[in-house]
C-alpha cells in the first residue's frame, strides 16, 4: 500500500532535526520503503497577495478587474472571472513568467500576460487546480488572512510529501502517527501524543451497538454526536487531505478521513435519523439482501458479507463501503460514528467479490484487510470526537464500546544473546533495551533474560525473532559484517538424478540441439491434437483451480504439445529446428499428490544443415530424417551408459511404420519416431517432423555405474566370417547368437558388409562379420581361436540355419 | 551474497542490505548491488533508475515456523535463505531488453546464450 505523508503533519508528532533526504534514507533502510519525496514546485513568482480593489471590467459583464498587492512595489491589475473574490481577501498571485498548471489541460505552463477584452492582465490570481493542490477551478483559492503579503507561497503553503510503500505486516504504519513512531525511534526523539477527548464509556441514550458475529467483528464501538453543523472543514485539514491524496467533502466526512490518515483506523459516520431502532449491528448479510452503496450502485450482497445494519436492514458493507441512505447530508445534525475492528481475510474476500479491492478500490477495505490492532478503536474514536467537537460543533453524548473477547498482550520472553546470535551484529543488552524503548516497547531485563511487550498498535510481534529484527533494523543493517561462513565444509553432493539430467543436457547441447524451457501449464485443447483421432495420449491432466487464461489451465502430462508449439512458432522464420527440453510432466495419482515424471523431449524438423543467413550453395540441403534422431538417442544412451532395452510397444501419435517405443515394467521409457503426418498438418509442421521422449528415471535406474579397466596386455586375433542366412533373419539375431557362443573371450563383433546375389542363392543374404578375440589371461594361440570359431559356426548353423564361409 | 554479487557483476561491486518483509524469513532483508552501469553517478541511469542501487534479491533468516514444519528444532538450528528472479539477474548481466523473451523460446534469442 502506498501512502502519502505530508511532512508538516509528521512534524506535529515528532521533531525532525535532519534534512528530509536523510530522514527518507533512514526510513527506507529500516523498512518503510520511500518511493519518492514530492517537493513544492512553485517558483519565486508565486506569492501571497491581497486584493486591494475590485472593479467591473468596462467591456465585459462577467469579468472583474482586481488590483492586487503582492509586496512587489506597484500593485498589479489582473482580469478574472472568479466570483468568490472580496476586497481585502488574501490570495495566491502568479506574476508573468510563473509556472502554473493550466486549468484546462492540467499541464504545467508558463504564465503569459495577455489582454482580455482590451485590458491586459498583468498576472493571475489562482485556483486550487492552477496551484496543483486540488480539482477546484471555479473560484480563487482564498488563503488564510493571517498569511504575510509578499511571502513566497511555497514557504507558507508548500508541502513536502513522503510517498511511502508499506508492507502488509505493518498496519500500524498506515497512519501518520505510525510513521512518526518510526521516525522517533530512528532519531531517538520523543513521540507526541494525539490530541483526543477523554471519552468515558457510558452507553448514550438512543444509540447502541451489537455484535452478532464476534469472529468477523471482534470489536465494535460508536459515539453519539449531537448538535453538528455540516459545512466545509478547516483549510488546514483540507490542505492535508489533498496533500495525502484525498478529496475534501464536508467536515464530517473529512474528519473521519483525517483520523484514518492519521491513525490508520477507518471510521464511518451515519446520519442518526436513518437508524431504525437506534442500533448498529454487525451481522452476516441475509440471503439475497441488497443495498445501494455510497457510489450509487445497487448491490446484492454475496454470501459471507459482513454488514453493519440497524434493527431492520443493512446500512453498509462492514469495513468496505457505506450505504447511500444513511450517509451524511447537509442538514444532518446527529451522527452515529462507527469505529470497529474486523477480521482481515473476510474483508479482503468481500472486497474482491465486490470489485472494491486494490489501490482503486475502497481505502477502508485496503486498511481493514491488514491486521489493524483492535486497540486502535478507542484511540481513533477519541481523536475523532475531539475533532468533531472542535470543527463541527458536536457534543459528545456518549460512547459505547463492545469488545467481548479482548486479546491478551503479547509478552516475548527471550535472551539478550538471541540478538547477536540471529543478527550476527554485536548489539549489547543496553543498546537492545534502548532501541526497544525508543520503539515504545516495554522491556524488562533479568540477567540474560529479556521480556519485551510491543506497543498496543503493533500486531506483527509474536516471537523472539521479531524482537531481534526490531532491534537489528533500528541499529542498522549497515552494521552487518561481511564474512564467509566458517566451520567444517559440507560435502557438495548433487542429487544423483539432477546430475544425470545435467549430463543429458550437456550431451544434447553438445550434439548441436537447442534447449528450450517452456511453460508447465498448457492449453487442454492441445492435448486433443496429439493423435489423429483425438484420443488421449496421456492421462487426464490436473486442472488449475483459478487459471488466469485457458492457455495455461492444465499441468502438462506430456512435453509433446510444448515441443510442437515451439517448433511451429520458430519455423515461421527459420528453415530448421533441433530442440530439446528436460522437464517434469505431471501425472495425477489417486488420493495422492501427482507424480512429477522428469522427461526428455527431442524434436527435429527441417533442414539439417541450416545456414545462419539463408541457404548457400556450399552446403547441399539435407532434411532431417529418422536416422538423425536415432543417432541422437543412441549417442545419448551411450553417453549416459544406459543399455536401451525393453519390450517393443506401439507409439501412438507417431507414424505407425516409422516409430518404435520400448517398455520396461509398466513404464514406456523411450519413444522414437516420425510425427504422424496428419498431426504435422494440424500443427503446421513439415510432414517429416521427428520426435523422441525419454523417461529419465527409468534410464537412470538402468544406467551402468562407470567402471574402467586397464588397456589389454595381450594381442587380439581377428577372424572374418560370411554368414549366409534366410532373408527373414535380422542381423541382430545373428550377432546375439555369435556372442552367446563365443563367450567372454569375444571382444567385439562388427558387421562389415551385406551381400545378396548369385553366390547366396534366392531368398538368402550374406552378412560379412568381423570377430575380434582377446583373452585377459594370455595370448590366444591358433588352436584356441580355431576352437572359438568352431563354436560360433556350429551355433549359427543350428540356431539360425546359416551356412558359413570363413 | 557479496561473493555472488562480485562473481556475477564484477569484483568491485558493493552490496547493501535494507530491511524488508517476507512471511518465511525473520529477520528479512532486501539485497541491492551498487549499479555496475553508472556506479551511482548518473541520476538518469536506466539500469538502476538513478539511485545507484539495483534491488536484486530477497533474503533473511529462515522463520522458526518454517524450520519446525520441516522437522528442524529451531532451538538447535538456524539458517539463512535467499532468492532472486533469475530472469532479472540475467537481464542485468546480458542486457536482454524484455523479460518476455525468456518465455517465448525463440531460437534466435536462445542461441545467443
Amino acid at each position: 500500500v502506498l501512502i502519502k505523508v505530508p511532512l508538516s503533519w509528521l512534524r506535529e508528532y515528532v521533531d525532525i532535526t535532519i534534512p528530509v533526504e536523510e530522514l527518507a534514507l533512514k526510513l527506507h533502510m529500516s523498512s518503510t520503503e520511500v518511493k519518492g519525496i514530492e517537493r513544492p514546485w512553485w517558483d519565486d513568482k508565486i506569492r501571497v497577495a491581497r486584493v486591494e480593489k475590485l472593479a467591473k471590467h468596462p467591456n465585459a459583464d462577467k469579468l472583474l478587474l482586481a488590483t492586487v498587492d503582492y509586496g512587489g512595489g506597484t500593485p498589479k491589475t489582473v482580469v478574472t472571472g472568479a466570483t468568490n473574490l472580496t476586497e481585502g481577501a488574501i490570495v495566491p498571485y502568479a506574476d508573468e513568467g510563473a509556472t502554473i498548471i493550466d486549468g484546462h489541460t492540467g499541464e504545467r505552463t508558463i504564465l503569459r500576460g495577455k489582454p482580455m477584452r482590451g485590458i491586459k492582465s498583468e498576472g493571475m490570481v489562482l485556483s486550487q487546480k492552477e496551484l496543483g493542490i486540488g480539482d477546484d477551478h471555479e473560484g480563487i483559492h482564498v488563503l488564510d488572512p493571517k498569511l504575510p503579503v509578499g511571502s513566497l507561497l511555497r514557504d507558507v503553503l508548500g508541502e513536502t510529501i513522503l510517498a511511502l510503500e508499506l508492507q502488509p505486516n505493518r498496519p500500524d504504519c498506515l497512519g501518520v502517527v505510525g510513521i512518526a513512531r518510526e521516525v522517533a525511534a530512528l532519531l531517538g526523539a520523543d513521540l507526541r501524543e494525539t490530541a483526543a477527548d477523554r471519552v468515558s464509556p457510558g452507553a448514550p441514550k438512543d444509540l447502541d451497538v451489537r455484535i452478532e458475529d464476534a469472529r468477523a467483528c471482534p470489536r465494535f464501538a460508536a459515539a453519539m454526536l449531537t448538535g453538528i453543523r455540516i459545512g466545509p472543514s478547516p483549510e488546514w485539514m483540507q490542505a492535508r487531505l489533498i496533500a495525502a491524496g484525498m478529496r475534501p467533502i464536508d467536515n464530517a466526512v473529512d474528519i473521519t478521513n483525517y483520523v484514518m490518515l492519521e491513525l490508520g483506523q477507518p471510521l464511518h459516520a451515519y446520519d442518526h435519523r436513518k437508524l431504525r431502532g437506534g442500533v448498529l449491528v454487525a451481522r452476516q448479510a441475509r440471503r439475497g439482501e441488497a443495498l445501494r452503496t455510497l457510489d450509487g450502485v445497487d448491490r446484492v450482497l454475496p454470501e459471507g458479507t459482513l454488514v453493519i445494519a440497524d434493527a431492520e436492514r443493512a446500512l453498509g458493507v462492514a469495513g468496505i463501503l457505506g450505504g447511500e441512505d444513511s450517509e451524511i447530508r447537509a442538514d444532518t445534525s446527529t451522527v452515529a460514528l462507527e469505529c470497529a475492528s474486523f477480521e482481515p481475510r473476510g474483508i479482503g474476500r468481500t472486497a474482491t467479490k465486490l470489485l472494491l479491492h486494490g489501490s482503486s478500490g475502497s481505502g477502508a477495505a485496503r486498511r481493514f484487510s491488514w491486521e489493524l490492532s483492535p486497540e486502535l478503536v478507542p484511540i481513533a474514536l477519541a481523536r475523532a470526537c475531539r475533532l468533531f467537537r472542535e470543527h463541527a460543533g458536536a457534543k459528545v453524548e456518549g460512547v459505547v464500546d463492545r469488545y467481548p473477547n479482548p486479546r491478551g498482550r503479547v509478552n516475548v520472553r527471550m535472551r539478550f544473546s538471541d540478538v547477536p546470535r540471529v543478527m550476527g551484529i554485536e548489539i549489547d543488552p543496553a543498546e537492545t533495551l534502548d532501541i526497544l524503548r525508543r520503539l515504545q516497547f516495554t522491556a524488562a531485563a533479568d540477567g540474560d533474560t529479556l521480556v519485551a511487550t510491543p506497543p498496543v498498535v503493533r500486531t506483527d510481534i509474536a516471537i523472539a525473532e521479531d524482537i531481534v529484527e526490531e532491534v537489528g533494523r533500528i541499529a542498522g543493517y549497515d552494521r552487518l559484517p561481511t564474512r564467509i561462513p566458517d566451520g567444517p565444509l559440507p560435502l557438495a553432493e548433487r542429487h544423483p538424478l539432477e546430475e544425470f539430467r545435467e549430463r543429458a543436457r550437456d550431451g544434447l547441447a553438445g550434439f548441436g540441439l537447442q534447449e528450450i524451457v517452456s511453460y508447465s501449464l498448457i492449453d487442454p485443447a492441445s492435448l486433443r491434437q496429439l493423435t489423429a483421432d483425438g484420443s488421449p495420449l496421456a492421462p487426464e491432466p490436473l486442472r488449475v483451480l483459478n487459471p488466469t487464461t485457458v492457455a495455461q489451465s492444465v499441468a502438462r502430462p506430456t512435453l509433446r504439445p510444448s515441443l510442437l508449439d515451439t517448433a511451429r512458432r520458430n519455423l515461421r522464420h527459420r528453415s530448421s529446428v533441433a530442440l530439446f527440453e528436460i522437464a517434469p510432466v505431471y501425472l495425477p495419482r489417486h488420493a495422492d499428490l501427482p507424480e512429477e515424471r522428469w522427461t526428455i523431449g527431442i524434436l527435429l524438423a527441417g533442414n539439417s544443415q541450416p545456414m545462419k543467413d539463408g541457404e548457400t550453395w556450399l552446403v547441399p540441403e539435407r532434411r532431417f530424417d529418422l536416422r538423425d534422431l536415432q543417432g541422437i538417442v543412441a549417442g545419448l544412451s551411450d553417453l549416459l551408459d544406459v543399455p536401451v532395452a525393453g519390450e517393443e510397444v506401439a507409439a501412438p501419435g507417431l507414424h505407425p511404420g516409422r516409430s518404435t517405443a520400448l517398455r520396461l515394467g509398466d513404464r514406456t521409457h523411450l519413444v522414437v519416431g516420425q510425427l504422424d503426418p496428419r498431426l504435422a498438418r494440424i500443427w503446421e509442421l513439415p510432414a517429416e517432423t521427428f520426435l523422441a521422449e525419454i523417461d529419465v528415471a527409468v534410464w537412470h535406474e538402468s544406467a551402468r555405474p562407470q567402471r574402467v579397466a586397464a588397456p589389454p596386455r595381450f594381442p587380439a586375433a581377428l577372424r572374418d566370417l560370411a554368414v549366409v542366412v534366410e532373408e527373414a533373419i535380422p542381423y541382430a539375431e545373428v550377432e546375439r547368437e555369435i556372442r552367446a557362443a563365443a563367450g567372454k573371450d569375444l571382444e567385439s563383433v562388427a558387421l562389415l558388409d551385406l551381400y545378396r546375389g548369385r553366390q547366396t542363392g534366392a531368398g538368402k543374404k550374406s552378412f560379412a562379420v568381423r570377430l575380434v578375440f582377446r583373452s585377459a589371461a594370455g595370448t590366444l594361440g591358433e588352436a584356441d581361436v580355431q576352437r572359438l570359431v568352431k563354436r560360433v559356426t556350429r551355433r549359427l548353423q543350428h540356431a539360425a540355419g546359416a551356412s558359413i564361409r570363413e | 551474497l557479496y561473493a555472488f554479487a562480485r562473481q556475477v557483476f564484477g569484483s568491485d561491486r558493493k552490496i547493501r542490505f535494507r530491511v524488508d518483509y517476507f512471511p518465511f524469513t525473520e529477520p528479512s532483508a532486501e539485497i541491492a548491488f551498487d549499479c555496475f552501469a553508472c556506479e551511482g553517478r548518473d541520476r538518469e541511469c536506466r539500469v538502476c533508475g538513478g539511485d545507484g542501487w539495483i534491488e536484486a534479491a530477497g533474503c533473511g533468516m529462515v522463520h522458526p515456523d518454517v524450520l519446525r514444519r520441516v522437522g528442524y528444532d529451531p532451538a538447535r538450528y538456524q539458517g539463512f535463505a535467499f532468492g532472486g528472479g533469475i530472469e532479472r539477474l540475467c537481464m542485468l548481466r546480458t542486457g536482454a531488453p524484455d523479460i518476455r523473451l525468456f518465455y517465448q523460446n525463440d531460437v534466435r534469442f536462445l542461441e545467443q546464450f
